[in-house]
C-alpha cells in the first residue's frame, strides 16, 4: 500500500499556515502527486491559533476527512507551544518542526514524553532576516522539505515564485533555501 | 480522449472555472454569508473580463433565483450557486424554476441549517430539495465538482427535458480543499455543450416567438403540467447516462450515474454519496486486506433516482450500510435509505437496509467509525433485522 | 388597431382538453394578445359613458386596467365609449371620470 504523508500546520491567524498548507499542495500536484490539503475553518481572526491540513499521496486516493494522525507537525509560532496541544494525535515515531529561537535542549523539555524526532528553526529569525517582516511559513517549508522530502524543493519554489510575483517570490525563495540548510535535530 | 491540463484547485475554484469555461451569459448571485468562493472567483474573472457574461448581485438568495428565472427565460445559459440557508431561501422559486421549464444551473455548496448556527459540512439543504423537480448530483471530488458543473448544462438543456439542475459539493471538506483537478481545454469544453441553447420556441421572451408565462393555471391544466415534468424527469435518467457516456469519452474520466467499487464478490456493502463515498472506498480498501468481502455503491445521481441500476447493483448482497449525512428527524427511514428502501421493494434477493445518520454540521465520521457501521450492519443481519436507523459519530 | 381573434390551436386547447403529450411546456401560452379572451359577462353592473357630457379628457382611457375603453370621433370630438366585450366592470372609470359622465348602470343578463 502506497504511503499517505499527513502534514499539519500549527500557527496563528495572518503568520500564513493555510498558504502554507496550499502551496505545499501545489507543489506537490506539480510534480504529479495526489493531495487534499485544507485549513480548519472556525472563527478565524488575526493572532488566533489555526491549523491546516496537508494530505499527499503519490498515487489517488480517496480519504476525505480532517488529518487527526499526522505524520508531521509544524509549529510556525512558538508562543503555540505551552497553549495548544501541537502533538495531539501524532503518530509514533512521527516528526515535529518547531520555529524555536532558544536552544533545541529547551525546545525538548515541551516535549519530554512524546516518542518523536524533534527538529528546530530559527524560524522568525531568518524570516525578518530575509524577509523583513515576521511570515515565517514559507521558512518553515523550506524546513520541512529537509527533514521530509514530501515535495523537491524546487517545485516549492517554483509555485511560491508564482503566487508571490517578483521580489517578495525571490526573497521567500532565499528564505527557504538558508532555513533548508540551518534545520537542527 | 483529449489531454488534460491539471491544475491545483479547491472544489469552489473548480466550479468556478468550469464556469468560466462555460461564459455562461447571466450569473445572479447573492454575494455575502453564506456564499461560496465559486461567485467571489466567477466575480474576478467578470471584472478582468475573461468571459461576457453579465453578473448581478442581488440582495438575497430569493431574488438570486428569481432573477435566473428571467434570464433564462428569454434563452440566456444561467447559472448560480448558494449553501445551506441560501438554498432554502430559494426553495419557493425552485418550484418556479422547474415548473417553467428553465433548465438553470446551480452549484450547491452543501452545508448545514442553523440552528445553531453552522457553516459547515452537510447533505440536509440538497436532500429537502429533491421533490423540486430538479435534476440532482452529487460530487464527491473537486474533479467531480468541475465535470458536473459541465455535464449539467448538458442535461438540462436536452430540448427533451428542459429542467433545472443542481449538484452539490460538500462544504469545507470539498468546497474548501485544494485538490488535483484535471481540467479540459476552453475549446474542448465548449464542443462539448454547443455554442447555444436549444430552445422549443413557445418557451422564450424574444420578440419572433411572443408568449405568456408563469400564467394562472388553475384544476383544468396543472395536474397536466406536473406530469409533463414528471416524464422529462423519467427521460433524464436517459439523458444523464448518455451525457455522461460522451463525457467519459472526451475526459477519459469514468463516469457512471452510480459508481460501483469493489461490489462483485461483495457480501456486505456501503450505500452513500458526496464525500462520504471517499471515506467508504477507504474503509473497503482497508477491510479487503483483512479478508472481507466488502464493496461500496456512490449514488452521483440522485433525481431521477437510478432505482433499477441500484437494484442491479446491490441484488445478491446481504446487508447494506446507508452513509446518510443529512438529517431527518422522526422518519422511519434515513432519507437516503428510505429511497433505496423503495427502490427495492418486492424485488428479490435484496439486502437488509441498516441507515446511519453521520457527519451533521461538519462532523468527520472517521474511518475506524465506518468499520464500527460495518461490523454492526453486519449483526444486524445476523439477527435478521430488516431496516434500522441509528446515528453514529455523536456523544452521549 | 386590428382586433385578433385566438389562433386555431389555442381555440382546440380549450375545447378538446388537451393532455400532457399537447400542452405546451412549462405553462408557457405560445399567444400574445388577450383579444381573443372576452371578458364581458364578467359583471353585474357596466359604465355607460354620457356622450353630452364626455370631455374627452382620457382619464377613464388611461385607467382602464383592461384597455376596454376606446376613444370615438363624434362630430369631430373625441368621446370615450366602453367595449362591453372586455370590459369586466370593475368600475375605475366611474370614479376617475372628472365630469361624472359615466353612469355605472346595473345590467341584466339573458339566456339565449
Amino acid at each position: 500500500m502506497v504511503k499517505i504523508v499527513d502534514v499539519r500546520i500549527n500557527g496563528r491567524g495572518g503568520q500564513g499556515a493555510v498558504t502554507a498548507s496550499r502551496l505545499l499542495a501545489e507543489a506537490a500536484i506539480l510534480e504529479g502527486q495526489y493531495v487534499h490539503a485544507f485549513p480548519n475553518f472556525g472563527p478565524e481572526r488575526a493572532g488566533a491559533p489555526v491549523t491546516s491540513f496537508s494530505r499527499i499521496c503519490s498515487e489517488p486516493f480517496t480519504e476525505k476527512t480532517e488529518v487527526y494522525n499526522p505524520d508531521i507537525v509544524v509549529v510556525i509560532d512558538s508562543s503555540l507551544l505551552g497553549e495548544v496541544q501541537v502533538v495531539e494525535g501524532l503518530k509514533l515515531g512521527g516528526t515535529i518542526i518547531c520555529n524555536y529561537e532558544g536552544k533545541i535542549e529547551s525546545l525538548k523539555y515541551y516535549f519530554e514524553e512524546v516518542d518523536s524526532k524533534i527538529y528546530k528553526i530559527s524560524g522568525t529569525r531568518i524570516a525578518r532576516e530575509e524577509l523583513g517582516i515576521n511570515k515565517p511559513n514559507m521558512v518553515m517549508l523550506g524546513a520541512l522539505l529537509k527533514v521530509a522530502p514530501v515535495v523537491k524543493l524546487e517545485s516549492l519554489i517554483k509555485v511560491t515564485k508564482e503566487r508571490f510575483k517578483g521580489v517578495i517570490g525571490e526573497k521567500n525563495a532565499k528564505a527557504m533555501k538558508r532555513a533548508y540548510n540551518e534545520v537542527e535535530l | 480522449m483529449i489531454n488534460p491540463i491539471v491544475k491545483g484547485m479547491t472544489g469552489d475554484e473548480a466550479v468556478a472555472w468550469a464556469a468560466k469555461q462555460i461564459n455562461p451569459d447571466v450569473i445572479a448571485a447573492y454575494p455575502i454569508t453564506p456564499q461560496t468562493i465559486i461567485v467571489e472567483r466567477f466575480s474576478d474573472y467578470v471584472n478582468d473580463g475573461l468571459v461576457d457574461t453579465s453578473y448581478i448581485p442581488v440582495e438575497s438568495e430569493h431574488s438570486a433565483m428569481s432573477a435566473c428565472v428571467g434570464a433564462s427565460a428569454t434563452g440566456a445559459r444561467v447559472f448560480t450557486a448558494t449553501a445551506s440557508a441560501g438554498l432554502a431561501l430559494m426553495y419557493e422559486i425552485l418550484y418556479v424554476a422547474s415548473g417553467m421549464r428553465l433548465p438553470i444551473v446551480l452549484a450547491v455548496a452543501n452545508r448545514a441549517f442553523s440552528a445553531p448556527i453552522n457553516i459547515h459540512g452537510e447533505c440536509t439543504d440538497q436532500m429537502v430539495c429533491r421533490d423540486a423537480s430538479w435534476i440532482s448530483l452529487f460530487g464527491e471530488t473537486a474533479q467531480e465538482a468541475y465535470d458536473e458543473t459541465i455535464m449539467s448544462f448538458k442535461i438540462g438543456e436536452n430540448p427533451e427535458i428542459m429542467l433545472p439542475t443542481m449538484f452539490g459539493i460538500e462544504g469545507f471538506i470539498v468546497t474548501h480543499a485544494l485538490e488535483r483537478v484535471d481540467t479540459l481545454p476552453d475549446k474542448a469544453v465548449k464542443d462539448f455543450l454547443g455554442d447555444k441553447r436549444v430552445i422549443p420556441p413557445c418557451c422564450t421572451f424574444n420578440p419572433f416567438a411572443v408568449g405568456t408565462f408563469g400564467s394562472l393555471v388553475l384544476q383544468d391544466n396543472y395536474m397536466e403540467l406536473k406530469r409533463q415534468q414528471e416524464e422529462a424527469m423519467h427521460k433524464a435518467y436517459y439523458v444523464t447516462k448518455n451525457v455522461m457516456a460522451e463525457f467519459s469519452e472526451i475526459s477519459g474520466r469514468n463516469y457512471e450515474i452510480i459508481e460501483k467499487y469493489k461490489l462483485e464478490d461483495a457480501e456486505y456493502a456501503f450505500v452513500s454519496y458526496g464525500a462520504t463515498a471517499g471515506n467508504a472506498k477507504a474503509v473497503v480498501d482497508r477491510l479487503r486486506e483483512k479478508g472481507e468481502k466488502v464493496g461500496t455503491l456512490k449514488i452521483r445521481l440522485y433525481r431521477p433516482y437510478p432505482a433499477s441500476d441500484i437494484y442491479e447493483a446491490l441484488k445478491g448482497i446481504k446487508a447494506v450500510s446507508v452513509l446518510d449525512r443529512s438529517a431527518t428527524f422522526g422518519s422511519p427511514a434515513t432519507i437516503a435509505q428510505g429511497d433505496l428502501a423503495a427502490a427495492l421493494y418486492g424485488k428479490e434477493d435484496v439486502p437488509t437496509l441498516h441507515g446511519y445518520i453521520n457527519g451533521l454540521g461538519g462532523r468527520v465520521l472517521l474511518l475506524p467509525e465506518i468499520e464500527q457501521i460495518y461490523e454492526q450492519s453486519k449483526n444486524y443481519h445476523e439477527e435478521g433485522k430488516a431496516l434500522t436507523q441509528d446515528w453514529i459519530g455523536y456523544r452521549r | 388597431m386590428k382586433k385578433k381573434e385566438i389562433p386555431i390551436d389555442i381555440q382546440n386547447w380549450h375545447i378538446n382538453k388537451w393532455g400532457t403529450e399537447k400542452l405546451p411546456i412549462g405553462g408557457a401560452v405560445p399567444f400574445h394578445s388577450s383579444y381573443g379572451y372576452k371578458t364581458g359577462n364578467w359583471s353585474a353592473r357596466k359604465p355607460f359613458v354620457d356622450q353630452e357630457k364626455c370631455t374627452g379628457c382620457l382619464n377613464c382611457f388611461y385607467y382602464c386596467p383592461d384597455s376596454a375603453i376606446e376613444m370615438q370621433e363624434i362630430d369631430g370630438k373625441y368621446v370615450a365609449e366602453c367595449d362591453f366585450n372586455y370590459c369586466k366592470g370593475c368600475g375605475i372609470c366611474v370614479q376617475h371620470c372628472p365630469v361624472n359622465a359615466i353612469e355605472w348602470t346595473k345590467v341584466r343578463w339573458h339566456t339565449k
